[in-house]
C-alpha cells in the first residue's frame, strides 16, 4: 500500500496544495520533504492522521487550540459565513485498486471572530474496474488497512517515539500492539472460536447424562421379580395340578367307596354339582361382560337425552318449517353473485337491481343452509338413537334377571355342595371323614392355586409390559450414550486443536520476537558510532528492550538521544519488515538528534532495510544535509521543501520541488 | 365448513386417571378402548355440569374410531351448547367434547374406584333406570 497523493486544502497553513508521493518505481520507494521548524512538515503528518481518523495526533503546543480552517481563509471570512476545510489522500492498494479518502469539515465563523465546527464529513471513494464507488462504512475500511490503535507503527514522530525506550514507569509494553501489527489477531480469532465452542460442547456433554446403567439395572431387576413371578405362577400350576389330581383320587375313592352306596351317590352328585357351578360362573361371567358392555352403549344416550332431544327436536323444526331444506343454500348465492350472473343467464354485475336482491336474499339465508343434507343425516341419526332406548328397560331387566337367575342356580348348587359335604364329614365313618377332610383342603388349595396364578398373570402381564418400556427406554440411552461419547471425541479433538493452535501462536510469536530482536540488533550495530560500547539487543516476550554492555548490564539509561533515535528507527524498520504489515511508513524528524556518522549510515542502509516499503521522511535542513542527501539520493523518488510565509492574513505553507 | 378433526385429546394431567382405570384389576373400565373412557368421561362432565379448558393436551383418541352413536352425542352437547351453527364448525363441536371429558375424568374415576355403596356396574345400572325412567320417551 502506498500514498499517491496528498491534497490539502485551507487546512491550516496550506490553503491549496497538492503532495505526489514516490510511486516506488525503479528501486525508489522514498520521498522527502523538507521544511523549517514550525513550517508545517508536522502539519502533513497531522492532516494524514485527521483525514484517516478525525484527529490531529501530533498537534504540538503551537496549534493546539487553533482551529484546523486556516487563519487565511479565517481573515477572508465574513461574521457568519462558512467555509470548508478538506484533505484528501489517495492510497493506492495494488496497481489497480485506488482509494480516495476525504474528510471534509465546514467550519463558520461567528459574530465574537470565533470559528466554529458545523459538520465533519468522511467518504472513501475506491476503485471497482472503471467506476469510483462510495465505500459505505468508511471508518470500517480505515480500521481494517490502517488501524488507528496501530498507527504509532507507521505514522510516527521520532521524536516522540524516543519515549518508548525511556525506562519510565509511564511506559506501557508494546505486545499488544505488536500482535495486532503482525496480524496474529487470526489466531486470536481462532483460538476465542475453539475455546468457545469447547466450553459448548463441554456444557452439552455435563447437561446430557445418559443414565444406561441406571435403566440396565432397573431392567434386570424388574426381569428378577418377573422370574420370581413366573416361578411363583409354575408353583401355582403345580399346586392346582397337585390338588386337582388329589381331588380326583379322592373323589375316585369316594364315588368307588366299597359297601356304602350313599357315599357313592353322593360323590357323584356332587361332581355334576360342581361342573354345574363351573358353568354356571363361565355364563355368569360372560352375561355380566355383556351386561357391562350393554351400559356402557346405553350410558351416554340415559344421560345425554336431554341434548338428543333437544337437537332432534330443533331440527325436526326446522323441517317442519320448511326451512330445512331451504330452498335456496347460502353457497349458491354466493356462487352466483361471484360469478356476477344468474344461472338463467341475467346478470348480477354490481349495481344491478337483480344484484340487489339476490344480496337480499343472500341476508336472510342462514348458514346453515350450507349443511342442509347433514342435518337431515343428523336427524335419522337422532331418531334412532332415540329409538335404540326404548328398548333399554327391557334389555336391562333381562340382563339382570338372567344374572340373577344363574346366581340363584348358582347358589342352590353350592349350598347342596356344602350339605354334600357336610353329611360326609359327620358319616360314621371315619375314613370317609378323613378322606372328605382331605378333599375340602385339596379343593381349598386348589382354589387358592387358581386366585393367586390369576394374580400372578396380571403381575406378569403388567411386568413384561414395565420391561418393555424399560428396554425402549434402554435402547433411547444408549443412542444418547453414544452420542454423547461423540460429543467426548469432538471435545478431546476441540482440546488438542486449542493446545497445538496455542502451540503454534507462542512459536510464531516468538519466531516473529527473535526476528524483531535479531535485526533491530543488527540495524542498530550497523547504524550507530559506539559500536564497541554495547554487546548486544534484547526483547523480551513483552517487547521490553534491553541494550546491554560489553559487561552484560542493562545500558539503555545511558543511552544518548541519537543512540535512542537510531534504536527506536532500527526497531520499527525491524518491526514493519518483520510483521509483514503493509502500510506507508511517515516518518517525522528521523534524524534530529543524529550525529553525522550514524546519519550517514541511515541515509545508507536505511532504505534497504525498508525495502519495498513507501518511506516518506519529513526533515530539516539541519537533518537533510548534502552529504545526507547525496546518500539517500538513489533511493528518493519525490523531493519537496515547504516554502513558508508569515504574513498578516495568515501564515502560508507551500509545498514545492526540491530544486 | 372447516376442515376435519383427526384426533381428540385429553389434558396432559388426566393421562394417569385413563392409565389407572384401563389396569385397574377387576375394574369396569379394565381392557376398554381410548374412545369409551373418553365418552364416559365426557358424559360425566355433562352430567356433573363441568367443563375444563385444556392447557396441555395429548393426542388420546382418533376421530375415525369414534362410532356413529358416539358422534351423534357429541354433535348432540354442542348443538345444546351453541346452537345449530356449531355444526358448521367441527373443531369446535370436538372442543365442547374434550372440555366435558377433561371436566368428567376426575368424578369418573372416583365413581369406578370407590368401594362405597356396593359394585360401580350396579351403582351405574341404578343410576340409568333412574334416569331413564325420568325421561319422556320421543
Amino acid at each position: 500500500m502506498i500514498i499517491e497523493k496528498l491534497k490539502l486544502s485551507n487546512y491550516r497553513q496550506y490553503l491549496d496544495e497538492e503532495i505526489v508521493f514516490s510511486p516506488m518505481e525503479k528501486g525508489k520507494n522514498i520521498t522527502v520533504i523538507q521544511g523549517a521548524n514550525g513550517s508545517g512538515k508536522t502539519n502533513i503528518l497531522n492532516a494524514i492522521t485527521w483525514c484517516l481518523y478525525g484527529k490531529e495526533l501530533h498537534l504540538g503546543d503551537k496549534n493546539k487550540g487553533l482551529p484546523i480552517l486556516s487563519t487565511t481563509a479565517i481573515n477572508k471570512l465574513k461574521s457568519d459565513a462558512a467555509c470548508d476545510v478538506t484533505v484528501e489522500l489517495t492510497i493506492l492498494n495494488a496497481p489497480k485498486n485506488r482509494m480516495i479518502l476525504k474528510r471534509r469539515a465546514t467550519c463558520r465563523r461567528g459574530i465574537s471572530d470565533g470559528v466554529e465546527n458545523i459538520t465533519t464529513n468522511f467518504d472513501i471513494f475506491y476503485q471497482e474496474g472503471h467506476d469510483l464507488k462510495r465505500a459505505e462504512y468508511p471508518s470500517v475500511l480505515v480500521s481494517h488497512y490502517l488501524p488507528e490503535d496501530i498507527n504509532n507503527y507507521f505514522f510516527f514522530d521520532c521524536e516522540r517515539l524516543d519515549e518508548y525506550f525511556k525506562s519510565s514507569p509511564k511506559h506501557q509494553p508494546i505486545k499488544k500492539e505488536v500482535f495486532r501489527i503482525s496480524q496474529l489477531v487470526l489466531f486470536e480469532a481462532v483460538l476465542s472460536h475453539l475455546k468457545k465452542r469447547n466450553a459448548e460442547y463441554a456444557k452439552q456433554s455435563e447437561q446430557d447424562n445418559p443414565q444406561v446403567e441406571e435403566v440396565l439395572k432397573l431392567i434386570e431387576s424388574k426381569e428378577k421379580t418377573l422370574k420370581t413371578a413366573q416361578e411363583t405362577l409354575d408353583a401355582c400350576r403345580v399346586k392346582e395340578k397337585e390338588a386337582g389330581q388329589l381331588q380326583k383320587e379322592i373323589s375316585e375313592k369316594l364315588k368307588r367307596y366299597p359297601s356304602r352306596q350313599e357315599v357313592n351317590e353322593l360323590q357323584l352328585r356332587r361332581e355334576k354339582l360342581s361342573n354345574l357351578t363351573r358353568e354356571l360362573e363361565k355364563e355368569i361371567k360372560r352375561t355380566e361382560e355383556d351386561r357391562r358392555d350393554f351400559l356402557i352403549e346405553s350410558a351416554p344416550q340415559i344421560i345425554c337425552y336431554e341434548p338428543i332431544k333437544y337437537a332432534l327436536n330443533l331440527i325436526s323444526g326446522k323441517i317442519d318449517k320448511g326451512e330445512i331444506p331451504p330452498d335456496l343454500k347460502r353457497d349458491f348465492l354466493e356462487k352466483l353473485l361471484e360469478s356476477k350472473s344468474c344461472i338463467c343467464g341475467t346478470s348480477l354485475s354490481k349495481g344491478s337491481k337483480t344484484r340487489t336482491k339476490v344480496e337480499k336474499l343472500l341476508k336472510e339465508c342462514d348458514e346453515i343452509t350450507n349443511i342442509t343434507e347433514e342435518l337431515i343425516l343428523e336427524r335419522h341419526k337422532l331418531e334412532f338413537v332415540c329409538k335404540q332406548l326404548h328398548s333399554f328397560r327391557n334389555r336391562q331387566i333381562g340382563y339382570s334377571k338372567a344374572v340373577a337367575e344363574k346366581e340363584k342356580k348358582n347358589e342352590e348348587a353350592n349350598r347342596e355342595l356344602k350339605s354334600i359335604s357336610k353329611k360326609l364329614e359327620n358319616i360314621d365313618d371315619e375314613k370317609i371323614q378323613r378322606l372328605e377332610s382331605k378333599l375340602q383342603t385339596a379343593i381349598r388349595e386348589k382354589e387358592s392355586a387358581i386366585e393367586k396364578k390369576g394374580m400372578t398373570k396380571h403381575e406378569i402381564r403388567d411386568l413384561e409390559k414395565e420391561i418393555e418400556e424399560f428396554n425402549k427406554l434402554y435402547d433411547k440411552e444408549v443412542e444418547r450414550m453414544k452420542k454423547n461419547q461423540e460429543l467426548k471425541k469432538i471435545l478431546r479433538f476441540c482440546k488438542r486443536a486449542v493446545e497445538a493452535a496455542e502451540e503454534v501462536k507462542d512459536e510464531v510469536m516468538e519466531e516473529i520476537r527473535d526476528e524483531i530482536e535479531e535485526k533491530t540488533c543488527n540495524q542498530f550495530f550497523e547504524l550507530i558510532w559506539k559500536k564497541d560500547d554495547f554487546k548486544t539487543i534484547k526483547i523480551n516476550e513483552n517487547y521490553e528492550i534491553s541494550v546491554q554492555d560489553k559487561a552484560g548490564r542493562e545500558a539503555i539509561g545511558t543511552l544518548s538521544a541519537g543512540e535512542r533515535q537510531v534504536l527506536a528507527l532500527s526497531f520499527m524498520a525491524a518491526l514493519n519488515i518483520v510483521s509483514g504489515f503493509d502500510a506507508p511508513l511517515v516518518i517525522d524528524t528521523p534524524l534530529g538528534r543524529i550525529s553525522r556518522e550514524p546519519k550517514l549510515n541511515i541515509a545508507e542502509k536505511l532504505p534497504s532495510y525498508l525495502k519495498g516499503k513507501q518511506l516518506t521522511l519529513l526533515v530539516t535542513e539541519e537533518e537533510y544535509t548534502p552529504e545526507f542527501r547525496k546518500r539517500i539520493q538513489k533511493h528518493v523518488g519525490k523531493e519537496y521543501k515547504i516554502k513558508f510565509e508569515e504574513r498578516p492574513i495568515g501564515n502560508k505553507a507551500e509545498v514545492v520541488a526540491y530544486d | 365448513m372447516t376442515r376435519k378433526v383427526d384426533r381428540l385429546f385429553i389434558r396432559k394431567e388426566a393421562v394417569e386417571s385413563y392409565e389407572r382405570l384401563k389396569k385397574e384389576p377387576s375394574g369396569f373400565l379394565r381392557g376398554k378402548e381410548n374412545k369409551e373412557l373418553f365418552i364416559m368421561a365426557m358424559i360425566y362432565g355433562f352430567l356433573n355440569k363441568s367443563r375444563l379448558k385444556l392447557d396441555k393436551k395429548e393426542g388420546f383418541v382418533r376421530e375415525e374410531y369414534l362410532n356413529d352413536e358416539y358422534r351423534t352425542v357429541i354433535k348432540a352437547i354442542a348443538i345444546k351448547e351453541d346452537g345449530l351453527e356449531v355444526l358448521l364448525n367441527l373443531q369446535k363441536v370436538y372442543s365442547i367434547a374434550e372440555e366435558y371429558a377433561a371436566g368428567g375424568i376426575s368424578y369418573l374415576k372416583s365413581d369406578v374406584l370407590s368401594k362405597k355403596g356396593g359394585s360401580y356396574i350396579k351403582r351405574l345400572e341404578e343410576l340409568l333406570v333412574g334416569l331413564y325412567d325420568k325421561i319422556s320417551l320421543l
